[in-house]
């Protein structure tokens, strides 16, 4: 059995869009100390982790470590029925296979309960001890709403955006594409923290970037870490409190072999 | 045709969206694919898709334009062909014709009367697979740069071998025979997109992953008590016993556990003794369980795709409307010259 609470229901509201957008059904981990949740997205291109410890949450009850299956979508659209100043109330009990999930008005009695059926969900190891482990050339961090506009610049262009940091200049955002071409930059001092040790270049998939950056409203910092031709690494700290991470899998320029020229004609 | 096993394989099976196949290698039974598109890709009165000189083209126009919706999703068809058939599959094939001879000239007598409906179910029972529709189709995979690999005798027998040895990740047939032959994962709705009439619309079926392992475990049954059962029922290479389907074949094995037992115990249904020549029997099951397969195929790594080849094999010589082929290879051009998307998988090694 579990019952957690948050004052705000904004912030939850603003996970689950964010992770909903990039994945349809997943295991939610309920510990006696933490929230966590561990995921890729059908194509395995981008892997995402929420953590939340107990004393993040207003109120956070569990006698027993509990895994439940939830489709996100359908999660999403019940706490978008929640009002600005709801608290939202997330209550588990295991001989109902379901989730109930509670949102009240502050001062006031009204009380509105929805229940989520739970799903049987085959959950995947992902053994990402590799990928922990990656030693990145370049982190920084950056206020979001940067990256949110260099986005839907690049947008006009291209589904890539390529992000290059130098340690010298500082960060260039760029997407070409048939009509043109752009450039976002950003010099040292207008990241936040900078450790850019060589120059790293990678390109992203933007409607990946777009879903991941949902989060932007909800979040109080960004670290990135970049290296050539690997997974962008970004940190999400939430507002009051929390974690989410993700891992984006790059787009490569394809190896040309010479084949062609031997063909036969 | 295949083993008809739909009811029993319900429970093993998932849906599975393009997404989740995303970077795999699919094995796709090329003689299954090619019959399903010629019966498919017709005329509203059942006349297939053909070039000026008459030569029908249907199977050329579903492998075109669904090879590069694969593509575009970042999935890798492999197309594996038939070889020589079996001594068994002879027998049946035989059957087949005669039936198709049957549905054809009923189809021409649909279409002298004028209905157009009658016209078209029989014109889809007509399909007739010859060697240069098998030769075109080779031709055009080769200069889309996808692999073909061909089999000396089945080419389920063949995928279910690339398939346990790692090499791709899935077959894709709409028989259930690659089971039988004891393929991992099968891929059913994949090769052709198959829809289904509701209200006037028709609706996309989904992609449908069935797992061997877990159809075996819902049975509770072994591999060889499978094919027994195909064997009962009804496969490519034997008829099967009258009156017999898949809840009975299931029921009669989960008893006597073997057809052995079944004969020696001299068995009823429906008041008649099942009577089966084991020796016969035995060289069916021999077929799944030790089919002639090729160890050393080519690569199964995609090739680059020829334009201009294409542009003139399907236009010039086949008679395809040069912009529907022109906008395709368009799309086909874009995949190529983008930087790729790659797994996150890569990096987990």
């Amino acid at each position: 059995m579990f019952k957690i609470k948050l004052e705000n229901s904004r912030i939850l509201r603003g996970i689950i869009e964010a992770l909903a957008s990039i994945i349809d059904e997943t295991e939610f981990i309920i510990t006696t100390t933490e929230l966590s949740i561990r995921a890729m997205d059908p194509s395995r291109i981008c892997l995402l982790q929420l953590s939340m410890a107990k004393q993040d949450f207003d109120e956070y009850e569990c006698d027993k470590d509990t895994k439940i299956g939830l489709n996100l979508e359908d999660l999403d659209k019940i706490l978008k029925r929640s009002s600005a100043g709801d608290s939202v109330e997330l209550i588990f009990e295991p001989d109902t296979q379901k989730l109930k999930i509670k949102m009240k008005q502050h001062k006031s009695t009204k009380v509105r309960t929805f229940s989520l059926a739970l799903l049987d969900i085959e959950m995947e190891d992902i053994p990402m001890e590799n990928l922990l482990k990656l030693e990145y050339n370049a982190d920084w961090s950056m206020d979001p709403v940067f990256f949110v506009e260099a986005i839907k610049d690049a947008e006009i262009y291209s589904e890539i955006l390529t992000i290059k940091a130098e340690e010298d200049k500082g960060l260039l955002f760029s997407s070409v594409g048939q009509i043109g071409e752009m450039e976002y930059e950003l010099a040292l001092d207008d990241l936040l923290e900078k450790n850019i040790k060589a120059i790293s270049k990678g390109s992203y998939s933007l409607q990946f970037l777009k879903s991941i950056l949902k989060i932007e409203n909800i979040t109080e910092k960004l670290t990135i870490s970049l290296k050539d031709d690997h997974p962008l690494k970004l940190i999400f700290n939430i507002l009051e409190g929390g974690t989410i991470s993700y891992f984006l899998a790059p787009r490569v320029e394809e190896i040309e072999f010479e084949e062609e020229d031997l063909e036969e004609y | 045709m295949g083993v008809k096993i739909s009811e029993l394989v319900r429970e093993a099976k998932r849906i599975i969206t393009f997404e989740n196949l995303f970077n795999k290698k699919i094995a796709i039974d090329a003689f299954n694919t090619l019959y399903q598109f010629l019966a498919i890709i017709r005329q509203q009165d059942g006349t297939p898709l053909k070039d000026y000189q008459g030569n029908i083209t249907s199977h050329l126009s579903g492998l075109f334009y669904r090879t590069i919706n694969f593509l575009e999703a970042n999935i890798h068809p492999i197309y594996v062909f038939d070889g020589k058939p079996s001594n068994l599959k002879l027998e049946i094939i035989r059957e087949r014709k005669e039936r198709k001879l049957e549905a054809k000239g009923r189809m021409e007598e649909a279409q002298l009367k004028g209905d157009l409906v009658e016209a078209r179910k029989f014109a889809q029972a007509t399909s007739k697979l010859d060697e240069k529709m098998i030769e075109d189709s080779k031709i055009l995979l080769n200069y889309l740069g996808v692999p073909v690999v061909q089999a000396p005798s089945e080419g389920e027998a063949q995928i279910a071998y690339m398939v346990n040895n790692g090499d791709v990740w899935a077959s894709a047939s709409q028989d259930y025979d690659t089971l039988l032959f004891g393929a991992k994962r099968l891929l059913r709705n994949f090769a052709v997109t198959r829809s289904r009439k509701v209200r006037e619309t028709s609706v996309n079926l989904d992609i449908e992953w069935i797992l061997l392992s877990k159809l075996l475990e819902n049975l509770n049954i072994k591999r060889e008590q499978l094919i027994e059962m195909g064997i009962l029922i009804g496969t490519d290479f034997y008829e099967g016993v009258t009156g017999i389907g898949e809840k009975t074949a299931y029921s009669l094995i989960k008893k006597h556990n073997s057809i052995e037992e079944i004969v020696a115990k001299k068995v009823k249904i429906r008041g008649q003794i099942i009577e089966l020549d084991l020796d016969l029997i035995e060289k069916v099951k021999d077929l799944f369980l030790n089919p002639s397969i090729e160890e050393n195929y080519q690569s199964l790594d995609k090739g680059k795709p020829n334009f201009d080849k294409i542009e003139d094999f399907l236009i010039n010589k086949h008679n395809f409307s040069e912009s529907r082929v022109k906008n395709a290879l368009e799309r086909l051009k874009k995949i190529e010259s983008a930087k790729k998307q790659t797994s996150l998988e890569q990096f987990f090694k």
